[in-house]
């Protein structure tokens, strides 16, 4: 283990790394989610079948592969080159937009048809009322659930490592294949859980405390 | 006069701070109907599932058919196995059929051979009037007729004794007839059973002796017609006439 | 054709993986669920540790770790064993929650008829459990196939790695990686479709829970 002592640094860099791709891309899967996910609950059933479709799609497709595609088959249509830090942002955020589409989703209707008569019956119209009445409501469900999805995307940034993009697993890799020794892993390992478990502990109490604010 | 198939004494549960049962002592002879009412919260249903080793209590001595009571050692089982139990809310289980759910314990427990306990299955179950639901499951059927097998199921253990723990509160009005008939044969045919209820005309008409409880205490012990039409104690008094 | 050879590597893994899965998943249950206190810290230790990190580094982990120790595993072998692994966590969470969601009623029940708690479990607990289980363990079917294709890190020649050996050589990258989504696209719905027809078929007819 002790071999491993001149790289803590770089392996703490990579974790930064990590989360900076996690953090970015579920800004903009959160976009996408909000977009997506109010098309979904939206009142034409050919849009919600378009949301659906896409959710569907995406999750059924392994995030690898998802990745493969942006970075090698995609460029070939557009005749772009996106760098592999492009290509992790615009797949991660993708990927984790599908699953914020059914937090989004499962947030606005945990908000009951009764809060939208009412606004209706006080001439509410439906911007105002998503914006003011559902919304803070729908929070209530959805920020716990981000929470959880942006664990997964910390964890799914490992897979970008396998195009190239240096974040902490790239990082413990390079390491390895320097020194030869295990213990980069591990010590990648340990990072991941602490982050990971870090971030659950707080989203357990984000949620314990939106569930408050209702009393 | 022969020994009682069940006898309690100085029975005590504490449930935390609160004291549930409060020193029951009774005794029960074989063919007794045996009606115990009271508010709720007086701790009927606790005694009934003492008395099969369903619920732990803090002191007191229960014997059922020679046999001491106690959750710890291995004879419970054999208690549990002279001993069968109705409850409020049936627990058939889901994922087997009527029959199957009756087959069960003489299967597994008894381990009699599958054709005995088919036979024992299908008495039974024309015993209660279901004969023709034996191969549905128990989500298709009313809750009177779910009683009735779980009464069936219980029988097939061929029980010393039966507890019956609000059998009919959970039922609509037009099964709980069915059932209540179901147990009537039952006492007819000399079984001993101990019933929680508040149907006072069963009471009345198939029990030999009521037992009214308050906050964990026999207030008042009696035939049913001492009991239901001139009851000695004033919060008996109270209870039967907010009922009737 | 190369691609339907990949498929079919990565259906045996993903449908071993869900067995090494299983194992684990009821070994971390039993383990959390023990009433010894340490067991209970190592079953709980097993599902946090493998919930909170990437199935990719016990893929390097084993993939690095045995050639240092000289144990040789073939990729197949070892991707099997870190799919299982990791997706025994997630077993092991659903099994409980299937175990606390049948109902006590049914155990007094089972117990009133002197059904011992082994007998019990067997005849009256897990039937019900699987009921409630089956579409979380769909998903996780789901998951572990799709989960296959990161062993194409390891040399595993299932799809994804077939699909980029061929894309290396036809730089057409794009049919490829189409067809590739295409495949677990059908592959995923295939497992629904099934899932979802088997628990009709074998769970239908209890309707109501009693």
């Amino acid at each position: 283990m002790a071999e491993l002592t001149p790289y803590f640094g770089i392996l703490l860099r990579g974790a930064l790394v990590s989360l900076r791709l996690a953090g970015l891309s579920l800004l903009f899967a959160s976009v996408i989610g909000v977009s997506i996910g109010m098309v979904a609950t939206s009142r034409f059933p050919l849009a919600r079948a378009f949301a659906t479709l896409y959710v569907e799609a995406i999750r059924s497709v392994p995030l690898l592969v998802q990745l493969f595609f942006v970075y090698y088959a995609l460029p070939l249509l557009a005749n772009l080159s996106p760098s592999p830090y492009q290509a992790a942002t615009l797949s991660l955020s993708v990927y984790g937009g599908a699953y914020m589409v059914e937090a989004v989703r499962s947030g606005i209707v945990s908000v009951g048809k009764d809060q939208w008569m009412a606004a209706r019956a006080l001439g509410i119209r439906y911007p105002d009322t998503m914006l003011y009445i559902v919304a803070p409501q729908a929070l209530r469900v959805t920020i716990p659930a981000a929470v959880g999805i942006f664990i997964d995307m910390l964890k799914g940034a490992s897979v970008t490592s396998i195009i190239g993009y240096v974040e902490l697993m790239q990082t413990a890799v390079n390491i390895r294949n320097t020194i030869y020794a295990l213990s980069p892993l591990v010590a990648a390992g340990v990072l991941y859980f602490v982050l990971c478990f870090s971030f659950s502990k707080m989203g357990a109490g984000i949620e314990r405390l939106l569930r408050y604010e209702s009393r | 006069m022969e020994a009682p198939i069940l006898s309690v004494e100085g029975l005590v549960k504490n449930y935390g701070d609160h004291r549930v049962l409060q020193g029951i002592s009774f005794q029960v002879q074989t063919k007794d109907v045996v009606v115990i009412l009271g508010p709720s919260g007086s701790g009927k249903s606790t005694l009934l599932r003492c008395i099969n080793g369903l619920e732990e209590f803090s002191a007191g001595r229960i014997v059922v058919d020679g046999l001491e009571v106690d959750r710890h050692r291995a004879s419970i089982w054999t208690v549990r196995q002279r001993v069968g139990m109705i409850f409020q809310h049936f627990n058939l289980f889901p994922h087997l059929t009527v029959r199957q759910n009756v087959e069960l314990a003489p299967r597994r427990v008894l381990d009699l051979p599958r054709a005995e306990c088919r036979a024992r299955a299908e008495a039974l179950l024309a015993r209660v009037g279901l004969a023709q639901f034996a191969g549905k499951y128990p989500g298709r059927l009313s809750g009177g007729q779910q009683q009735r097998v779980a009464i069936a199921r219980a029988l097939a253990m061929q029980p010393k004794l039966m507890l019956f723990d609000e059998p009919t509160s959970a039922l609509d009005p037009e099964t709980v007839g069915e059932v209540l008939n179901a147990m009537r044969e039952l006492a007819a045919s000399g079984m001993t059973m101990i019933v929680v209820t508040h149907e006072l005309g069963f009471a009345r008409e198939v029990g030999n002796r009521i037992l009214f409880m308050d906050a964990g205490v026999v207030v008042e012990e009696g035939t049913p017609e001492v009991i239901l039409s001139q009851p000695r104690n004033p919060r008996t008094r109270q209870f039967i006439q907010a009922v009737l | 054709m190369v691609i339907v050879s990949g498929a079919e590597v990565a259906l045996a893994l993903g449908a071993t993986s869900v067995v090494v899965s299983l194992a684990f998943g009821l070994l971390g249950w039993l383990l959390k669920a023990s009433r010894l206190r340490p067991f209970r810290w190592l079953g709980n230790a097993y599902v946090e540790t493998m919930r909170n990190t990437p199935t990719l580094l016990y893929l390097y982990l084993i993939y690095f770790g045995l050639t240092q120790f000289k144990v040789v595993f073939s990729p197949f072998a070892s991707a099997v064993l870190a799919l299982g692994v990791q997706g025994g966590a997630y077993m092991a969470e659903i099994m409980r929650g299937a175990f606390h969601a049948v109902s006590e009623e049914q155990r007094q029940a089972a117990r009133a008829l002197a059904l011992r708690p082994w007998k019990s479990l067997i005849y009256v607990e897990l039937p019900q459990m699987l009921r409630v289980a089956f579409p979380a363990l769909g998903n996780q079917v789901v998951s572990l196939v799709l989960g296959t294709s990161l062993a194409s890190v390891i040399a595993v020649p299932e799809l994804t790695y077939q699909a980029q050996i061929i894309g290396e050589n036809t730089y057409r990258y794009f049919s490829v990686f189409a067809v590739l989504a295409i495949f677990y696209l059908l592959i995923v719905q295939a497992i629904n479709t099934l899932w979802r027809a088997i628990e009709r078929l074998w769970f239908g007819r209890w309707r109501a829970t009693v």
